[in-house]
């Protein structure tokens, strides 16, 4: 574990106050290594969400605490400590200003953060647009004249831009059609082999966990139900929930048949 | 821009009140053209020649000393969109500075910020205009400032409630995660958002301000004499019904058209603007 | 037997807009038989719920809308009835499930009420006690056990499985011929989805309902789908036998589709274009898929 960049130790998060109150998160502990991409599984209210936003900094936990590089993260953090961990988000139509540019909307975290020269910025843009696969041109339009999947790349462009080494991505394909998600799915992997950052992947799809993701943490009722290798999590689940959700995914060829009758066999047996 | 006008007069209304508008600005601006006695605007007295009803070259007939009522019409429009705009240029950047600041911070500043919106929402716009305008002497200057003061929580509250559900969608998120300041998250994230709502009300209110400024002069509050002003004249004017009726109609008509018109506008603008994705 | 319950012939619609008139569908040819469980699948903008909405009449006053093509039900053209024909089928012979459960139940009245609304479509003269037991009956077939508590219910207490269920229900309770399903259960979690997925395609067996089932989501066509036609931008390219669309696509855009799909098994994900010249390649129709009696 010496390569751990990120480390969450006992989380716990209580929404609500008296009488009122859910446990979204409870002792949740995980570590993320550098250049990992460490998927969090759930269904909703599971909590994945939760742990997104509390690795963010939206808000605290309730108690449990977050080290980045062996420095603990507090509520408010520093600007240099917000650069560090950035996000791309699930909805790519709401997640771009629909009136600034799009090279506007990369320029923000160049501003803020002071990388490189002022001159030099519109260079900058220039190289991370092609970097995540968009014309140069692309700069002066507007969000509007983009397809989804353009968009969700010019998410990516900017959360690079902020030069991070953490990268939240929350359901970032769910929203786009099965060509696309392909695209950006293979987009994503080239650009943390490239560039050796990590990957906190949220998603609900288990199809997808399982070509992207080094390690699987399952997520029940804020709960962490099994956290395993990728490998470990398909092919020999230990929790039952694992296996259910698991056996619950429509597959489309004779081979995934196999495998999710087999963990469905299994997940049957402990009846 | 070209889809934007394309829009506003490929439909009857909107186009009408494209035409009205343009009508009502054109003639206020080029006034001393367009109208025959440009100095009838001040206080000229032509006895000979008063209380006449419409005839070549008076086309909208004389007043009771003898002015021409056309252009005195013109010049009332000039003063009353001079109004309008002042009282939307001061009013409109202090309620929508309000409005987002309250939308986006939320807590204390919110509650605070709203309450006092609140305040001057609750007492009847004319009611605030006129006790401002009895307390102070009557006078153009004084019934913009009256305006004014009962026209910005009109702002704030649409900015406001437009900047509470902005401040839910994931672009203002991502700025926060990038870390940017709130001051750029307001004004250059939330508020080019706004801009549409914003412009829409601007344009169906230049309209209501015409309309509530006549209505202060028509009770003898606002613009003070010599100065043509569409509320007094037809406030005058009622006195010599039916005999003068031209008195009456003229400038009746006039407001008609600069209220109508804006409104047209204003609501051919909120569905072009808000139609937008 | 030899004639289809729903035979769509030729359909086209195209919008006008300022930049003059936007096609959305080219001529699609579309046949279900009774009882028959047959898929529309494509991605976002292919035109996939825009053909459900015209079979139930949603566009018929929108000006800018202009359509050709037949479509017939049951021996009668649905695209010339007028509009009270149309609703005296809808509820009744036509029925329909939405993508969002939730929303798509009026969230002021009960469960119960919405029920008995949804029976007097098909039977005005219905007695509240009558309908009440029907609506059990049939709360029960979908699984739900206790219906009184549910009937009793607005929407947005019950969960969103237990609404799809509901929604199930409703559009079966007067056993129309034809359920159009779009994007049913795509809001829901996935283990909530193959649950009433399941329960759906049984009673549809049971109750011998066709279904024309609208989707994105391949594996879900997989399981619930007879025929499948694949629909890429306003035109379908391939169709077919379920297993032989999954096991042996013939059309380039259906080979894409199935690649770009993250197999549960792993083996990574390909490099696939999003959009190609060849995914215009004309039709492909596996033996079986095609109509009875027509020459192919």
């Amino acid at each position: 574990m010496n390569n751990t960049i990120l480390f969450a130790k006992n989380i716990n998060k209580v929404f609500g106050k008296g009488k009122d109150t859910v446990q979204a998160l409870s002792d949740v502990t995980f570590g993320l290594q550098q250049g990992e991409c460490l998927a969090i599984v759930g269904e909703s209210g599971s909590g994945k969400s939760t742990i997104a936003n509390v690795i963010l900094g939206i808000f605290p936990p309730t108690s449990g605490e977050i080290t980045f590089l062996n420095e603990k993260l507090l509520p408010e953090r520093s600007l240099m400590l917000k650069k560090q961990i950035q996000f791309v988000q699930q909805n790519p139509l709401s997640a771009l200003n629909p009136k600034k540019t799009i090279g506007a909307s990369i320029k923000l975290a160049l501003d803020v953060h002071n990388i490189g020269d002022k001159s030099d910025r519109g260079q900058i843009i220039d190289t991370l647009l092609l970097e995540v696969g968009l014309p140069i041109e692309f700069k002066h339009r507007l969000p509007a004249a983009l397809s989804g999947g353009q968009r969700q790349r010019v998410s990516i462009a900017r959360a690079l831009a902020c030069e991070p080494k953490i990268i939240v991505l929350d359901e970032p394909t769910s929203a786009l059609d099965v060509l696309v998600q392909a695209r950006i799915l293979n987009l994503l992997n080239k650009l943390r082999k490239e560039r050796g950052i990590s990957y906190i992947f949220i998603t609900h799809d288990l199809a997808v966990v399982r070509n992207i993701a080094n390690n699987v943490c399952v997520f029940n009722q804020g709960k962490i139900v099994e956290y395993a290798t990728t490998d470990v999590i398909f092919n020999n689940p230990k929790q039952q929930y694992t296996r259910q959700l698991i056996s619950a995914i429509p597959v489309i060829d004779k081979s995934e048949q196999i495998l999710r009758n087999k963990l469905s066999e299994a997940h049957n047996a402990q009846f | 821009m070209k889809k934007i006008f394309y829009q506003l007069t490929s439909n009857p209304m909107s186009l009408l009140g494209v035409i009205l508008v343009s009508i009502v600005i054109l003639s206020a601006i080029f006034a001393d053209f367009i109208t025959p006695f440009p100095e009838h605007r001040g206080a000229i007295v032509d006895f000979s020649n008063f209380n006449q009803p419409p005839h070549w070259p008076n086309i909208f007939g004389t007043d009771l000393v003898g002015r021409d009522l056309f252009t005195r019409i013109i010049y009332a429009y000039r003063i009353s969109l001079i109004l309008g705009f002042v009282v939307l240029v001061i009013s409109v950047p202090i309620g929508v500075s309000i409005g987002l600041v309250a939308g986006y911070m939320g807590g204390w500043t919110e509650t605070i910020l709203m309450r006092i919106t609140d305040v001057f929402l609750s007492i009847p716009p004319l009611v605030l205009a006129m006790s401002v305008m009895g307390l102070l002497e009557p006078s153009l200057f004084n019934g913009m400032m009256a305006v004014t003061i009962m026209w910005w929580p009109w702002y704030t509250r649409l900015v406001y409630n437009l900047t509470r559900s902005e401040t839910q969608e994931g672009y203002v998120l991502a700025a926060e995660i990038i870390g940017a300041s709130k001051f750029h998250i307001i004004f250059r994230e939330i508020l080019p958002n706004c801009w549409a709502s914003i412009i829409t009300k601007m344009a169906l209110d230049l309209g209501f301000v015409i309309l509530i400024a006549a209505s202060l002069s028509f009770l003898g509050l606002g613009v003070q004499a010599p100065t043509p002003d569409l509320g007094s004249m037809v406030a005058e004017g009622g006195n010599y019904l039916p005999d003068s009726w031209w008195l009456v109609i003229f400038p009746a008509l006039a407001i008609l058209i600069a209220v109508f018109g804006f409104n047209l506008l204003g609501d051919a603008l909120r569905e072009i603007l808000g139609g937008e994705e | 037997m030899n004639n289809p319950l729903l035979k769509i012939t030729n359909l086209e619609l195209g919008f006008n807009t300022f930049q003059g008139e936007h096609k959305i569908l080219h001529g699609l040819n579309i046949h279900i038989k009774a009882g028959e469980r047959v898929a529309l699948v494509g991605e976002s903008g292919s035109g996939k719920s825009v053909t459900a909405r015209i079979i139930l009449g949603m566009f018929d006053e929108l000006t800018s809308a202009n359509f050709s093509g037949d479509i017939l039900f049951n021996e009668q053209r649905l695209d010339l009835m007028t509009k009270a024909q149309k609703h005296s089928l809808r509820g009744k012979e036509i029925s329909m499930i939405f993508q969002d459960p939730t929303s798509s139940l009026n969230p002021t009245f009960k469960i119960g009420q919405q029920f008995y609304e949804v029976l007097r479509t098909a039977n005005p003269k219905i007695k509240k006690q009558a309908a009440n037991k029907i609506a059990i009956d049939w709360l029960h077939k979908v699984a739900i056990t206790d219906a009184d508590r549910v009937l009793n219910s607005y929407a947005f207490q019950l969960s969103g499985g237990m609404n799809q269920r509901v929604m199930i229900a409703m559009a079966l309770v007067n056993k129309p011929s034809l359920l159009l399903a779009d994007e049913p259960g795509t809001a829901l979690d996935v283990t909530v989805q193959a649950q009433t997925l399941n329960l759906m395609r049984e009673l549809v067996t049971q109750e011998n309902t066709a279904v024309l089932f609208i989707s994105h989501n391949l594996g879900v066509v997989r399981e619930f789908a007879d025929r499948v036609y694949i629909i890429y931008k306003g035109r379908i390219v391939e169709q077919g036998k379920t297993h032989d669309i999954f096991d042996n696509p013939q059309h380039p855009y259906t080979q894409a589709l199935m690649a770009a799909v993250p197999r549960i098994t792993g083996g990574g994900i390909p490099e696939i274009d999003d959009t190609s010249e060849r995914y215009y390649d004309p039709i492909f129709i596996h033996k079986g898929g095609e109509e009875i009696g027509d020459p192919v």
